[in-house]
């Protein structure tokens, strides 16, 4: 009887013994499968992001949707996000967020901050006191001023998530906080959640990535067929002049039965000059088309930029006469460079033609002068300037910055100037404002440091 | 959550603000809108740990005025309308049924002598000479004493037998200072309590739904609520067999929340079950004992246990449906719910609200709802023994008298 009895006794221990490697077993798999569920979500939140991101029309709603996400996931209380400002290196504040417990918003300061260095380039999770002498201090600066409602027993978690496009399209940081009390259930990211943080950010850049390019292709679309409009436009312009005249002269020699139709000397010159347009207007035209298939080689020569300047200003002449414009050069004896004539003629004749079209009537200011083996050469009128905005894009193909129907020209000729001046080693710069005229400095490479070049221009 | 108009003198409002002032003052005034212009006579506040409690009561005051005020902080809440268990939920309800009587009472020093504490309580009811009380709701700090201890000084002090019922002051699960809330002050390691009297009858039922595993043992060593041995074998190492902990550093509220003792009752209830089940909340890791709120005395019979969202649900559901059994076709003027925290979102994750306790309100229909995830929960299982549980909810219906 003892013996049963303890042979059930060792039974029964053996048995607790399995009941307790099952419990062990039974809270491995529990945890592993609160792993999965937080695993399952986030992707789902994931792809969440990825859809709903696809139907955005700015970045700025790219980030939203972020913002959104990443609520959904962390517990953080606020989130904002800073975008590019005027130039490289700054940021101004975007669209920022509560999470939808907080139920609040604020407004957050229009002023911009300079990043004293570049965005992080990974994730950065902490407290915020632990960024007190970071360059990243200045966002949770602005961050403050979304005036979140103080909790009593208030801790202080950041996550820092830049946001790094391919070509830096357009960089930006999300700044997320967590302000009040953690319960033991809720869980910010920590270093083994970086890797998910970083595909986030792939997602989102790639998000605005494709944004941009989708814009960019629109915008190409308009600029094409804007294009296609100005030069259909502007190739007829002349055209129709010459056909009138044609038709004028055809009918009044008909009529007075002439053999040979008279012309006159101002028809004459008319005829001429919508010809000369015509023929500018189709060499710009090539002269894009040879820049874009890369056949624009400079053919260099010795010249002297005066002398080319003067013959330019000769050759304008008649409009100069017509909008009342008058030139004040001051002009060294000689400025010798080494450039393809034909091409350097074509970007002062570009730069000329446009101070005259602009110019309202008033002076138009050229001066050459020498500076450190460069020559600089400013081409100056007191016109109807350009605005900043439109600054940056002047340069680009098809790009005015006025409308075409008050003023002419396919909106190549500042394109052109550029390309030709980057071939030759040189550049060109803007300066302007809005009612105040434009000044254009041109920077060439002197005789001695000019790149030597024999290749013909084809 | 949009707050329901409440038809019956009850409203209850909600806030999710985390200025604690503003929580107090919106939730409150969310309540009182709803009781269509008749003034507060009681209120009951409970709110997640995140806030200032102080000042979440001054902003419920400045709301409400000097009604009779009580509650606790709680590791979620429990509405009509959903649950919540951020730091920074809040709730309010208020009352302001004129053939009802509520008078709030407090004792503190719960820690330092949990009986004494109950006694001291017990004897201020006594001596307020309330003569109509049917439904005393109590609040104890969910971690600092020994509720067992001061539920039976309490009844013994009590000038007539009451039903008794609420849970223990949760907080973020971090072990940190739990809030009991008495008018207008934030009290902690207290008691507060409010007794309801007049027109009305209270109903309650508590159930729980863990399933006692491995073989018996027997607390060898305990004191003060304190379990220092079982089988002979330091308590904790008894634990740490079914937890993989290697750490004791690493010890947190899940760990304690994923397994329990089941305590034999000297008396079976046909509903309830042969075990009340027991949770530690403290370790003394130098001893390895085990705190439990739950009273359990050397020689006590228990087992492990492990909880069951399958059976838990369902339980649920039946203890409801007792409370109904009991009135039929009558709807009560509103339920209260203390619901352990640890079948909440430890259990049923972001689901809690449409898996566990959604299908209990449905049991009730479109009734005014309140309730909050505590530290233990206090009911009768038969009508006369007022018991301390764990892991258990504890559903409290107010119907008409």
């Amino acid at each position: 009887m003892m013996d049963e009895l303890e042979r059930l006794r060792r039974e029964n221990q053996a048995l607790n013994e399995q009941v307790k490697r099952l419990v062990r077993a039974e809270r491995r798999l529990s945890l592993n499968r609160q792993e999965l569920d937080a695993q399952l979500q986030r992707f789902r939140a994931l792809n969440r992001f990825s859809l709903d991101a696809g139907e955005a029309e700015t970045p700025e709603r790219i980030l939203e949707l972020a913002m959104e996400g990443l609520f959904d996931l962390f517990p953080y209380e606020q989130a904002l996000a800073f975008v590019p400002g005027s130039g490289p290196g700054r940021f101004r504040a975007g669209p920022h967020r509560f999470a939808r417990s907080c139920g609040r918003s604020g407004n957050v300061s229009p002023d911009e901050i300079t990043l004293d260095g570049e965005l992080p380039r990974r994730p950065i999770a902490s407290r915020s006191r632990a960024l007190a002498d970071s360059p990243l201090l200045p966002f949770l600066r602005i961050m403050e001023e979304m005036r979140f409602p103080e909790s009593g027993q208030a801790d202080d978690f950041v996550l820092m998530l830049p946001v790094i496009p391919a070509k830096a399209a357009f960089p930006a940081l999300l700044v997320f906080r967590r302000r009040s009390p953690l319960s033991l259930l809720e869980r910010l990211p920590e270093e083994e959640d970086f890797p998910f943080l970083q595909l986030v950010e792939n997602h989102i850049s790639s998000a605005i990535q494709n944004l941009v390019l989708f814009r960019d292709a629109q915008e190409a679309v308009r600029l094409r067929d804007e294009f296609l409009s100005i030069a259909s436009h502007e190739l007829n312009t002349p055209m129709t002049s010459i056909l009138l005249l044609l038709q004028s002269l055809s009918r009044t020699s008909q009529r007075d039965g002439l053999e040979r139709p008279q012309i006159t000397r101002p028809q004459l010159e008319q005829l001429e000059r919508q010809l000369r347009r015509l023929g500018s207007l189709v060499e710009q035209l090539l002269e894009v088309s040879r820049i874009r298939v890369g056949k624009l080689v400079p053919q260099y020569a010795e010249l002297d930029l005066v002398a080319m300047i003067r013959e330019v200003i000769q050759r304008f002449q008649p409009e100069l006469s017509w909008t009342g414009s008058w030139v004040e050069l001051r002009l060294p004896e000689a400025a010798r460079v080494r450039a393809d004539p034909s091409q350097l003629d074509q970007v002062m004749t570009n730069l000329i033609s446009n101070a005259i079209k602009f110019g309202q009537g008033r002076a138009i200011e050229i001066g050459i002068e020498e500076q450190d083996g460069e020559w600089i050469i400013e081409v100056r009128d007191h016109g109807i300037g350009i605005s900043a905005r439109d600054q940056a894009r002047i340069f680009d193909r098809f790009e005015r910055a006025v409308s075409s129907r008050n003023f002419g020209g396919l909106g190549l000729g500042l394109y052109i100037a550029r390309q030709i001046l980057t071939l030759h080693g040189g550049r060109i710069e803007i300066e302007s404002a809005e009612g105040q005229g434009s000044k254009f400095t041109v920077r060439l490479p002197g005789v001695r440091s000019a790149r030597p070049g024999e290749s013909r221009r084809t | 959550m949009t707050p329901h108009l409440q038809p019956r003198g009850i409203g209850i409002g909600s806030s999710h603000l985390r200025n604690s002032q503003a929580a107090g003052e919106e939730a409150a005034r969310q309540a009182i809108a709803q009781l269509g212009g008749s003034p507060p006579r009681f209120s009951l506040v409970f709110a997640g740990a995140g806030h200032d409690p102080q000042a979440l009561l001054r902003g419920a005051r400045a709301s409400l005025g000097e009604v009779p005020l009580s509650g606790c902080s709680a590791s979620g809440i429990i509405l009509a309308e959903g649950w919540d268990d951020s730091p920074q939920a809040a709730t309010v309800l208020v009352m302001a049924e004129p053939r009802m009587s509520f008078t709030t009472y407090r004792s503190e020093g719960f820690g330092r002598d949990s009986a004494a504490c109950g006694r001291a309580l017990g004897r201020r009811i006594r001596d307020a000479g309330q003569k109509d009380g049917k439904l005393l709701l109590v609040f104890p700090d969910g971690l600092t004493g020994n509720v067992s201890l001061a539920l039976r000084s309490l009844e013994e002090e009590l000038p007539y037998p009451v039903a008794i019922a609420g849970g223990t002051a949760g907080e973020l699960l971090r072990m940190g200072p739990t809030w009991q809330f008495h008018d207008g002050a934030a009290l902690t390691d207290s008691i507060t309590a409010a007794l309801l009297g007049g027109d009305f009858l209270p109903e309650i039922s508590v159930t729980h739904a863990c399933d006692p595993i491995g073989i018996e043992q027997t607390i060898t060593r305990a004191r003060d609520g304190w379990v220092h041995e079982i089988d002979g074998a330091p308590a904790w190492d008894v634990y740490r067999q079914y937890l993989e902990v290697q750490d004791v550093e690493e010890i947190t509220m899940s760990h304690f929340c994923y397994i329990c003792l089941a305590e034999l009752l000297p008396e079976p209830d046909p509903f309830y079950g042969s075990y009340i089940i027991r949770c530690p909340l403290r370790l003394d890791r130098g001893s390895g004992a085990l705190f439990f709120p739950g009273e359990m005395r050397t020689g006590t019979r228990v087992r492990m246990a492990l909880r069951n969202p399958e059976t838990t649900v369902a339980r649920a559901r039946r203890s409801a449906e007792l409370i109904r059994s009991r009135h039929p076709g009558a709807s009560p003027r509103i339920v209260l719910q203390f619901d352990c925290c640890c079948r909440a979102r430890l259990l049923f994750g972001a689901r809690t609200h449409e898996t566990s306790i959604a299908p209990v309100q449905r049991v009730f229909g479109e009734v005014p709802w309140l309730g909050f995830n505590t530290y233990g929960e206090i009911a009768a299982i038969d009508r006369r023994r007022t018991l301390f549980h764990n892991y258990s909810m504890v559903l409290c219906a107010l119907y008409d008298g």
